[in-house]
């Protein structure tokens, strides 16, 4: 395994979420333990969308709940200021510590364009808003990111599909590793959209009931939303920090929005061979796991190639969190952090009856598991794969 | 915080390309090398960067879509963007310059304005005609990615394919980021690209923003490369960011001599300047000197630097 004093680290006190089932990162990781979801209707923001998976108590947020205009860079906003203090902490060690940002993004902000066409629909242009021409014009992520750190930061809004968060992390391990900064904030954000419902569901990729990952009677996924942010450095040894021991990536790129196992299998060992670690010494994986048909199917066909007729312990996010699309993947990393540190592996909750018997899927209950090395597994439209292996130090 | 950071076995730059929708095929260029007859960006004593009177009259992307869609090698072509379609069309043509596997291939492009068009009339037709009538494939076109990702379609590149918005900046991440996937032996070309277009959504909100710059769309891109050219070349030596400055102190004494241009973005909607650096760098590497500097300047944001070193 490769050496863990000198790798890159998450530390487990820098990490923040909002998701469905939580205003903060404990409570979305309680959540996730006990199997909870919160799917409900949300056509009081989205008058053409049924149902998804909102931001819990978004609606009650102290200027009410973000316009659709704003809504990701409210997300982004609220999880940056919830490491402000630990990031303010690095720079008062450190006043010349060189630290970056990179925002992790699948749609960035959609509904400044969503606005303009039913604005166009009803021939209203001229009731528009500069502002919402402005964000059709200028990335407005990361400096909603700096005004929840309070600071600004030189930074990046990276765009890899549902596999950003991913993409986000290797670069930011790739640029500690080689000196070119001392540290880096990861935001990852999507925020629910019109466009992402509707596109989810014209291409057959929405759950007419819930998402139930590696399930037999999967029928797709809900769309979510979320923010995750966290900070990645080459800490110390013996603080509470997690291991980023490998990162792979690559683009198959076979089919605009249908997963290929090749590419999934070739992104998890390009992974495995930077961190060092054997398929045999995974301790446990969190898969992509939308519930599509497809995306399941493949990573379980991946899984039968890398592990053989037993896998080690899997499980799944988007049963309880829906797919938080670009935020998806952070959402895997901070729970597989928490696994490192915790022994727990959380239930892929949904999950009834499977038709995969060599995956070692985690239902019911949380599994123990010993800490180790753990991988964490993205697919993105377009042909994206992405993996990670995290681990204790 | 401003910080420069020197780089130890950068990759080399070894072309240079663009194309906008009046050119029969693109230009490219070797590194140190001018593009003629095709400057489309003029570079005043302020580095303000001013459309050239060419471009201008150049024709856009609606004067030859069928054409240019064919061109592109882009599957369902119809499906996707303008900005996609000059991408691919110039990506190919820098494919040629180099033989690679196409594992060790990756691709990184930066653009602002690609989504806007093609998510607005997927909403368009949707809320106007019902969302059954609208074609599936458009959706996975209207994230940001999918530049990258259809380009690497087109190209035959399977080692990255990531998108970087934020126009002028977003370039210079872009090639700090396949820099870095070469320098860390998991790639062996990166192709950056930067990609714009003007179509009836951003053209009303440069009109209602009043900005100055003048409108232009087209693509432009580099190579960089593990491979040493055979009589040297340049390399990437120094990655300079920071939000203010950049404070001529904090660059390394090495470079302080270094001949340098800067791309000043003055206002503060830098979506169209993604296209700028592809030709600033060609002016900057043609002059006599062994070190070099590209600042890319957003007042408001921040700067970006890269440093290239003749070997």
């Amino acid at each position: 395994m490769s050496d863990r004093n000198h790798s890159v680290k998450i530390s487990t006190r820098s990490m923040s979420a909002v998701a469905n089932v939580g205003s903060t990162w404990p409570e979305c990781w309680d959540s996730l333990l006990a199997g909870r979801e919160h799917f409900s209707p949300i056509q009081q923001f989205f008058p053409n969308i049924p149902f998804g998976s909102p931001v819990a108590g978004i609606e009650k947020w102290s200027q009410g709940a973000p316009p659709i205009e704003e809504r990701a860079r409210c997300l982004a906003e609220r999880v940056a200021a919830e490491i402000k203090g630990f990031v303010d902490d690095q720079f008062d060690r450190n006043p010349d510590i060189r630290m970056g940002l990179i925002v992790a993004t699948s749609h960035a902000e959609s509904g400044p364009v969503s606005s303009l066409a039913k604005s166009a629909l009803s021939s209203a242009t001229s009731n528009v808003q500069a502002s919402t021409y402005r964000s059709v014009l200028v990335e407005e992520l990361l400096p909603a990111v700096c005004k929840g750190l309070g600071r600004a930061l030189p930074g990046s809004t990276i765009a890899a599909a549902c596999a950003s968060s991913i993409v986000a992390v290797a670069h930011a391990r790739d640029q500690i590793s080689m000196g070119i900064i001392d540290a880096c904030v990861v935001v990852a954000v999507d925020a629910l959209s019109c466009i992402a419902y509707t596109g989810f569901k014209q291409i057959g990729a929405m759950s007419v009931e819930r998402c139930r990952p590696f399930d037999k009677s999967r029928d797709g996924t809900i769309v979510g939303e979320a923010g995750v942010a966290f900070l990645l450095s080459r800490a110390e040894p013996g603080e509470d920090h997690i291991c980023i021991l490998g990162t792979g990536q690559n683009c198959d790129a076979r089919h605009a929005v249908e997963p290929a196992t090749d590419g999934i299998v070739m992104a998890i060992r390009a992974a495995l061979e930077q961190a060092k670690v054997r398929t045999s010494e995974l301790l446990g994986v969190y898969w992509h796991g939308s519930g599509t048909i497809q995306n399941d199917a493949a990573e379980a066909e991946a899984a039968a190639v890398l592990f053989g007729r037993r896998s080690p312990p899997c499980t799944a996010t988007k049963g309880t969190f829906g797919h938080s699309m670009g935020a998806s993947a952070g959402l895997s990393t901070l729970a597989a952090c928490e696994t490192v540190r915790t022994g727990r592996l959380p239930p892929i909750n949904g999950l009834r009856e499977t038709t995969f018997p060599w995956l070692d899927l985690v239902k019911g209950k949380p599994r123990v598991v010993q800490r180790g090395p753990l991988l964490v597994v993205a697919l993105g439209f377009g042909g994206i794969n992405a993996a990670l292996v995290v681990a204790p130090q | 915080m401003s910080f420069f950071s020197k780089i130890a076995a950068g990759p080399f730059l070894s072309h240079l390309g663009c194309f906008v929708p009046a050119q029969e095929r693109p230009s490219i260029i070797e590194a140190g090398e001018q593009f003629l007859p095709w400057p489309l960006f003029e570079f005043s004593e302020t580095g303000i960067p001013k459309s050239s009177q060419q471009f201008n009259a150049s024709m856009k992307f609606g004067d030859r879509t069928t054409a240019l869609r064919r061109m592109s090698g882009v599957p369902r072509s119809r499906s996707v963007a303008p900005s996609t379609i000059y991408a691919a069309i110039l990506c190919r043509r820098l494919r040629e310059t180099f033989v690679a596997n196409d594992s060790q291939v990756g691709i990184a492009v930066a653009s602002t304005t690609a989504t806007a068009g093609i998510a607005f009339d997927f909403e368009f037709r949707g809320l106007l005609e019902g969302w059954e009538l609208v074609d599936p494939l458009v959706l996975p076109n209207t994230i940001p990615s999918a530049l990258a990702t259809q380009v690497a379609i087109a190209t035959k590149a399977h080692s990255f394919a990531v998108s970087f918005i934020d126009g002028l900046l977003g370039f210079f991440s872009a090639v700090e980021f396949a820099s870095a996937a070469i320098m860390g032996g998991r790639s062996r070309i990166g192709l950056v690209l930067g990609a714009e277009e003007i179509g009836p959504v951003q053209e009303s909100a440069h009109r209602a923003l009043s900005r100055e710059i003048t409108l232009c769309e087209g693509s432009v891109g580099l190579v960089l490369t593990d491979i040493a050219p055979a009589n040297g070349g340049w390399r990437l030596a120094l990655l300079g960011k920071g939000t203010v400055g950049p404070d001529s102190n904090i660059i390394p004494p090495e470079w302080r001599r270094a001949a340098s241009l800067k791309i000043l973005c003055r206002d503060d909607v830098p979506a169209l300047y993604s296209l700028a650096p592809v030709f600033a760098l060609s002016l900057l590497l043609e002059k006599q000197t062994d070190k070099a500097i590209l600042y890319g300047l957003v007042p408001s944001r921040g700067w970006c630097a890269l440093g290239f070193e003749l070997e």
